[in-house]
């Protein structure tokens, strides 16, 4: 199968049809080739949540370390101090927000993992039983989305829970699902013409799944970036 | 402390309506999830004109159960209400009117009205099951926001509001109006309960969107304030956060959204949520702070700044809001406390040095709460309570008895112009005798004022002295009887002079 995998990967090279002329060439070379190299891209999305978890802790410490440094004796309570910190953003708000992880990491699995361009040892294709059944698109998504619950209901409570978000924002992070949706169908539509691929929806679907995760976690990263001045 | 925003009137709508708005997302305006509101205040619109109401899309009919609601109060008297018919016949007040347009005393007759005449309360009770049915039936909306509210709508009283701000425009409308009778029959049944009030002072010159010239809507500003201002501890509101829109217009033009939203951003800092850990004051204890030491509601003026975060931010934000960020001209030199609320990271003893710097306050008469800030900023709000009191300091342009001076001459301008015809001609005899004691009688409110004036000049606190009705007083009110339009005064000689024949009379009755 492994060997299959490769010559199917092996054939795209004569397949891919150019991108569209919107992005100059330089940049599209470039950006082909970050989102065609598979560890490069995992690493980006990885490293972008862990800063993004790290900016956060870092926002509560820092929040903490001033709030102390205001106090009188300099002793604060930290739960007490984080109950007071957390916001209710709205029953709308958390749903849209825990939508939009969870199809972020359905958008990333379907990208990386649904054909074996980039990843050719690990992909959809490599479990025979899926691949060829007639849900077998929808059910890699179902297995990728309850993958994904967990993290999906911790992270929008405790990414959003603690910033004061303006409408603008939970507005933007709300859009990133149907971009999420966007990415993925591009990555399904990928999957169901592979061999051939199409560089300017493998790119569409790239940026789309990129500039989510960043404005996913752009609340941390707004205010770690704030609070260096 | 979280407060129920209570918005009155056309002015007190538009700005509740940035108090209410809901943070979560909503699609088509439509929002699946509960309403969250910035600081967690809950709250409701209280109009008596229809087509204002038919205007907006923010606040839906209350009693169809949408949130955020309007609620029409005297929507409760049908038309063909026996206790409507009688109040035309007698007093020929229609309570039925659709708005008040800049007349302060129409809604101040009607509730003393309902207060003080006896067949009118019997209609009334037999009718709608309240001697007030209107005052009931707007309280009965908030109540149920409030930690009063029955165990049916007490979310075991942890979101429920611990005190009420009423926004009104003071300019002689439905606000001006109905926002002391309300408070009054809140404080028949909670006497405690903290309500504060927010008016909004109209600019000068003719108002652009009512065409209400000034001296009209002074008069109406003049009998609102007074009548605020006059009301013991207890029976009236815990304090009157005064804004003048003369000075929001100077910043924004006439650009009234803007000046809205502006003020509720400088409001913030008083609603917000987000406390220093155990520095979260009930409403309770806000209002024994803002009524320490008086018998009568203070005059609170705000001050407010916001810049971006710097270190040791303390002695910029103070001085900026005191200096650019008043937002009712005042001294605050002259000061008997101050109040304040920062949002973002201060230190309580700097906030208090600057404060003390700048105002030459003792440092315990400065009371601050601290809350965390957003994005990077910090705010301050300061209420500065009482800032007046110097002697001639109604020629100081920029001060609050310079500004209420000009109120009060044009308010008296207006009355003695024939042409304001505040005693209309078509009334019953009754009304008019009452209306023509109330403005123009001894000790009515022409020579209340004149004596406000001089009080003013002669930097005296307070500026208003005595509560002044138009009709009878009612038996619910606690102050000394006074005889409008029936009857002689009686004096306190007098009425002890009875008062010891009646008691020796009943001692000698019983052989004592």
């Amino acid at each position: 199968m492994n060997g299959l995998n490769e010559t199917i990967a092996g054939a795209q090279a004569v397949e891919i049809s150019p991108p569209s002329g919107l992005v100059p060439q330089g940049l599209t070379n470039f950006l082909a080739e970050l989102y065609s190299n598979g560890l490069l891209g995992l690493a980006l999305f990885l490293l972008l949540l862990a800063l993004g978890l790290a900016l956060h802790r870092l926002n509560m410490k820092r929040t903490y370390e001033r709030v102390a440094a205001t106090t009188k004796g300099g002793e604060v309570s930290r739960d007490e101090l984080r109950e007071e910190m957390f916001i209710r953003q709205g029953a709308n708000f958390n749903a849209a927000a825990v939508t939009a992880w969870m199809l972020l990491f359905a958008a990333f699995g379907y990208f990386y993992f649904l054909t074996p361009e980039i990843f050719p040892r690990y992909n959809y294709y490599q479990v025979p039983a899926l691949a060829s059944g007639p849900l077998g698109f929808a059910a890699f998504g179902f297995v990728v989305l309850l993958l994904a619950l967990g993290a999906a209901a911790f992270i929008p409570r405790e990414f959003y829970g603690y910033y004061e978000l303006s409408r603008k924002m939970k507005v933007a992070i709300m859009l990133t699902g149907p971009v999420l949706a966007i990415s993925i169908f591009l990555s399904v539509q990928q999957g169901t013409t592979f061999p051939q691929v199409e560089q300017a929806s493998r790119l569409l679907a790239f940026l789309a799944l990129f500039a989510s995760e960043l404005e996913l976690l752009w609340p941390v990263y707004a205010e770690a970036l704030g609070g260096m001045r | 402390m979280r407060l129920c925003i209570v918005g009155i009137g056309g002015c007190g709508g538009h700005l509740a309506e940035r108090f209410l708005k809901n943070q979560d997302l909503t699609l088509l305006k439509k929002s699946l999830g509960e309403h969250v509101s910035f600081g967690g205040v809950k709250g409701l619109w209280l109009e008596a004109d229809v087509q204002e109401t038919e205007n907006q899309d923010f606040f839906g009919p209350l009693d169809r159960g949408c949130y955020p609601g309007f609620f029409i109060p005297h929507d409760v008297i049908g038309s063909e209400s026996k206790t409507s018919k009688l109040i035309v016949e007698r007093y020929g007040y229609d309570v039925k009117k659709q708005g008040f347009m800049r007349q302060a005393e129409f809604l101040k007759a009607v509730f003393e009205i309902f207060e003080s005449d006896e067949d009118v309360k019997r209609a009334a009770l037999s009718e709608h099951e309240s001697e007030n049915p209107i005052l009931r039936s707007a309280w009965d909306r908030i109540r149920p926001y409030t930690t009063l509210a029955g165990s049916k709508d007490n979310n075991n009283g942890s979101e429920m509001c611990d005190g009420i701000l009423f926004i009104i425009s003071l300019g002689g409308g439905t606000g001006t109006g109905f926002v002391n009778p309300v408070t009054r029959y809140i404080r028949s049944e909670r006497p405690a309960y903290p309500v504060f009030v927010l008016g909004v002072l109209t600019e000068e010159g003719t108002d652009p969107q009512q065409r209400a010239k000034e001296a009209k809507r002074d008069l109406g500003a003049t009998i609102s304030l007074y009548d605020l201002l006059t009301k013991r501890v207890g029976v009236g509101v815990d304090g009157v956060i005064v804004i003048d829109n003369q000075i929001m217009v100077e910043k924004f033009g006439q650009d009234y959204s803007a000046i809205d939203d502006y003020i509720h951003q400088a409001m913030r800092p008083f609603v917000a949520g987000r406390h220093y850990p155990g520095e979260d004051p009930p409403s309770l204890a806000m209002r024994e702070k803002f009524i320490e030491g008086l018998d009568r509601p203070p005059v609170l003026v705000p001050c407010y700044w916001r810049e971006k975060r710097i270190k040791d931010p303390e002695e910029n934000l103070v001085k900026r809001a005191l200096s650019e960020g008043r937002l009712f001209g005042c001294d605050p030199a002259r000061a008997e406390m101050a109040y304040v609320f920062t949002r973002g990271f201060v230190s309580l003893d700097k906030i208090v040095e600057a404060v003390a710097r700048q105002t030459g306050l003792a440092e315990d008469r400065i009371e601050p709460w601290r809350k965390l800030g957003e994005n990077h900023a910090d705010e301050i709000l300061i209420l500065l309570r009482n800032p007046y009191g110097e002697e001639r300091g109604c020629e100081v342009k920029g001060n609050l008895e310079y500004r209420l001076h000009r109120v009060i001459r044009m308010a008296l301008r207006y009355m003695d112009d024939p042409e304001s015809n505040l005693v209309s001609e078509g009334m019953p005899d009754p009304t008019k005798r009452a209306l023509e004691d109330y403005f123009y009688g001894d000790g009515g409110v022409r020579d209340r004022l004149k004596e406000g004036l001089e009080r003013i000049e002669k930097g005296d606190k307070p500026f208003f002295l005595d509560e002044r009705r138009i009709f009878e007083r009612s038996s619910r009110d606690s102050g000394i009887a006074e005889l409008h339009g029936v009857g002689r005064k009686v004096g306190d000689d007098e009425i002890r002079r009875l008062v010891e024949e009646e008691v020796r009379k009943v001692l000698a009755e019983r052989g004592i």
